[in-house]
């Protein structure tokens, strides 16, 4: 309980000591900004401290407002007005940056503004115009109720301090907070030249567009600006771009208020108005650039990383199937090997009903091998099994996939008959596979009648369409996307199979980036049918 | 036939022990059948072997072992063994094509995957027979 007291202490120094700092910078910025004031003494077309303010509340919490409130106070009372008008106006230059703060945390992400064009915007609108009013419409008044400015003026001088303070919020803030967020430094050799030549050529232009040479000519000339500009926003960051312009904006008062350069008029009043004007939409132009810029490297890179993190766990997935295969493979071939040899050695003893459950046996164990067979080659296709993508004749491709059928084809009578087939780009092993799974199941799912297989292929404007038909038991509709699910066998037992054949087809045809399908009645056959991307010209191969 | 050969077996599944050596007598072949269950206990075999001077007629290697791999035996019994010219068959259920290349590539003389059927598992006792016969016709040439 002792410490508590020395606690509290240790953390009322530090917010004392930013409570004075902020003071003192605001007061002294104040000063810089009403060095510049014309309409009124109180009143000036810059005025940084409403940028600095923002950023301070932005930065460091809605506490620190007792030190904008000491610190525009301050600068008020040394520069004209009773200590009423001076507290007036401190009420109305601390409440701006309160509202401002508060509507940017809640509408424009606080500190992340700048990281988003359209928090930008909202960041220029509600904290740079809106929040704005409110020092304009207090201090003004404060000033004409004691006297300190003609109501007449009224509106000329809000005018002018609205868009001093707007100003002061739109280039003000973004490079201290940006800086505030991110202070790192790290440029290669390279970029640090480049970001020499960039400082370098800004200086170049903004010195030959609102210096010396611009004498007596004040050509307008401000468009040169943009270039070097965008250069930031496109090579470097938000940040760096927003000190880029507070570094033009410096050059640019300089030579407007010596009277040179575009924006000069007779009256300095509306030559600094107009410059901040035009400094003030180049600002919001470049940083949103500069934003969306950034935006982009960053989800770039984040796509990398995601397609790195795919590829890894592509491969871990791929390790995992192949080392559980192999692990389930191992016990099995022990569970054949040792009920053949127990019929081989033990058979006459143990009779026949005992030869039939061990055949059963095997017979089950052969499932199991086929079900993981096909599980490994479906994980390793497109994965290990790289897709090869070269001209194919599908004759040939047909022509093999029959070969691998032959057994069964002449074990069920089964006749395949086809059309000239095209040649396509693709894999030639996988189509093979993929005529061989289709072909295989119209002669698995067959009716009492013999098989009868056809093959052809059209085409329409973008793929060859292929269609496998036969004059098997047929699918009802409602089992038309099923069917292409891993481990969907809708007829029962009476047919081998391990219902990974047509979700390996499936992934076969999508490698190729083409589409699967069926059409089909229960009882009227079964059509297949697949698309491959046609290259330019049909061309048929005899 | 022959004058009993001696066989070093290094395989950790009973079962395959098992079925080598009915494949072995399957093909008629007498010998004395040295089996390891783990890779340790193979390599620490071997290295007193090497002391005597003298050791097992052929060598049969599981590519998967415990404790140190098949292909590590593989590895010491090329490397300047005194055991470098013996007949060596790798006797594995990979199915990596990666470790039959492998193998070769150490020095293994045969590659055989165990078989998922005992008809052609038990065709192993016929290929150690021809290494058998294979090294007695070197040896005399």
């Amino acid at each position: 309980m002792q410490t508590k007291p020395g606690v509290a202490r240790r953390r009322l120094l530090p917010h004392l000591a930013v409570l004075l700092g902020l003071t003192v910078v605001y007061f002294l910025s104040g000063k810089l900004g009403l060095s510049l004031a014309f309409v009124n003494r109180s009143v000036t077309p810059i005025w940084p401290p409403s940028g600095i303010s923002i950023a301070a509340i932005l930065l460091l919490g809605y506490r620190v407002w007792p030190g904008i409130f000491l610190g525009a106070f301050a600068v008020n009372i040394t520069t004209a007005g009773s200590v009423a008008t001076c507290l007036g106006i401190a009420s109305g230059n601390t409440l701006e940056p309160v509202i401002g703060a508060w509507l940017v945390n809640r509408f424009a992400s606080g500190c992340d503004a700048f990281q988003k064009p359209r928090d930008i915007v909202k960041f220029a609108v509600l904290g740079g115009g809106l929040s704005t009013t409110a020092a304009a419409s207090i201090g003004v008044v404060s000033l004409a109720a004691t006297g300190y400015a003609a109501w007449t003026d009224y509106w000329q001088t809000w005018l002018t301090w609205w868009l001093g303070d707007g100003l002061g919020v739109i280039l003000v803030a973004p490079p201290l907070i940006l800086w505030a967020s991110d202070r790192r430094v790290q440029w290669r050799s390279h970029k640090a030249v480049e970001a020499f030549l960039l400082l370098l050529s800004l200086l170049l232009v903004s010195t030959l567009v609102f210096g010396r040479l611009s004498q007596g000519r004040n050509y307008p000339l401000e468009f040169l600006c943009t270039p070097v500009l965008l250069w930031a926003a496109f090579r470097f960051s938000p940040r760096d771009t927003a000190l880029m312009i507070l570094i033009l904006s410096g050059v640019a008062i300089r030579g407007t208020l010596a009277g040179l350069g575009p924006f000069a008029r007779s009256s300095p009043n509306t030559s600094l108005l107009l410059l901040q004007l035009y400094t003030g939409t180049v600002a919001l132009v470049a940083i949103s650039v500069a934003a969306t810029v950034a935006e982009r490297r960053r989800s770039e890179l984040q796509l990398h990383e995601t397609e790195r993190q795919l590829s890894r766990y592509n491969a871990d997935l791929e390790h995992f199937a192949y080392a559980a295969s192999h692990d389930l493979q191992e016990p099995l071939r022990n569970i054949t090997l040792f009920t053949q040899l127990m019929a081989a050695q033990h058979g006459k003893q143990l009779g026949s009903e005992a030869l039939a459950f061990m055949s059963y046996i095997v017979g089950g164990v052969e499932r199991m091998n086929a079900t993981i067979e096909g599980l490994l080659r479906y994980t390793r296709l497109g994965g290990a099994d790289v897709i090869r993508f070269e001209p194919v004749s599908m004759n040939d491709v047909l022509k093999r996939a029959q070969e691998n059928l032959v057994a069964a084809i002449a074990d069920n009578g089964a006749e395949v008959s086809c059309d000239r087939l095209p040649v396509v780009t693709g894999d030639q092993e996988q189509l093979v596979r993929l005529l061989q799974n289709l072909i295989g199941n119209a002669i698995k799912y067959r009716s009492q009648a013999a098989p009868l297989i056809s093959v052809v292929a059209h085409r329409n404007d973008q793929d060859w369409i292929f269609s496998v038909s036969d004059n098997g038991i047929g699918i009802d509709p409602k089992y038309r996307e099923q069917i292409f699910e891993l481990f969907e066998r809708l007829h029962g037992s009476h047919t081998s199979g391990v219902g990974i054949g047509l979700a390996i087809s499936k992934r076969i045809v999508e490698l190729h980036r083409g589409r699967i399908w069926v059409e089909s009645q229960p009882g009227a056959g079964s059509t297949f049918k697949f698309t491959i991307p046609a290259e330019t010209e049909p061309s048929f191969l005899a | 036939m022959f004058e009993r050969a001696s066989i070093f077996l290094a395989e950790d599944s009973p079962a395959d022990v098992y079925l080598f050596r009915e494949a072995l007598k399957a093909h008629g072949v007498e010998c004395d059948l040295l089996v390891f269950n783990d890779g340790r206990a193979a390599m620490s075999f071997l290295m007193g072997a090497e002391k005597q001077g003298s050791g097992p007629d052929i060598f049969v290697l599981d590519l998967n072992l415990p404790k140190i791999d098949g292909r590590a035996i593989l590895k010491y019994l090329r490397d300047g063994s005194c055991f470098a010219q013996s007949p060596v068959l790798i006797l594995t259920s990979s199915r990596n094509p990666e470790d039959r290349e492998e193998s070769v590539k150490l020095g293994a003389d045969r590659y055989v995957q165990k078989a998922v059927n005992v008809t052609d598992f038990l065709k192993i006792g016929g290929v150690v027979k021809a290494m058998i016969r294979e090294k007695r016709f070197n040896a005399k040439a």
